[in-house]
């Protein structure tokens, strides 16, 4: 299938002080994403943080599959050493 | 730096990290997938933290303190802090 090599790069950020001026209500974030090629980049205001983060942690939780899985093996032994 | 060995003390670090000045501090987030590991990075351009795990049950962990960070960053300090630097 599809090779993934899903580097994904995110920085949230504070919005600096300067655009504050006309916009003093709420903070808001940056993020930035990269694959090594293409940069993706976006602001999310505070009213649209939940939304976002629902999105954002089913993307993480759908790709981020590479991980090792729940250490089953290591807690075999060990309940087959305790007995 | 070193890789923080757990995951507490790592987060009580970052977030002490981010309330010491939260208009300088920035999360990092890399996943390799060919290697297998999730890095998160907390820094101000001073100190430096990082850890980094290969379990995938840490994903969940991991990807509720970036949400509770940036919920920090979007709601918090919104007013004082902006004041201040104008």
């Amino acid at each position: 299938m599809v090779l993934l090599e899903n580097d994904g790069r995110t920085k949230p950020i504070p919005k600096k002080g300067h655009i504050e001026g006309f916009e003093p209500a709420d903070n808001k974030c940056l993020l930035r994403a990269t694959d090594g090629k293409r940069k993706i980049s976006t602001v999310v205001s505070s009213k649209e943080v939940n939304k976002f983060q629902m999105a954002y942690s089913n993307l993480l939780r759908a790709n981020m599959d590479g991980l090792k899985k729940k250490d089953k093996k290591s807690k075999a032994k060990k309940s087959g050493a305790a007995q | 730096m070193p890789y923080y060995r757990t995951w507490e003390e790592f987060t009580r670090a970052a977030e002490k990290l981010y309330q010491a000045d939260p208009m300088k501090a920035r999360v990092t987030l890399k996943y390799r997938h060919c290697d297998g590991t999730l890095r998160m990075k907390v820094t101000d351009d001073v100190v430096c933290l990082l850890y980094s795990t290969d379990q995938a049950q840490d994903v969940k962990k991991i990807e509720k303190f970036h949400s509770q960070l940036m919920r920090l960053m979007v709601a918090r300090e919104s007013r004082s802090s902006a004041m201040e630097t104008n």
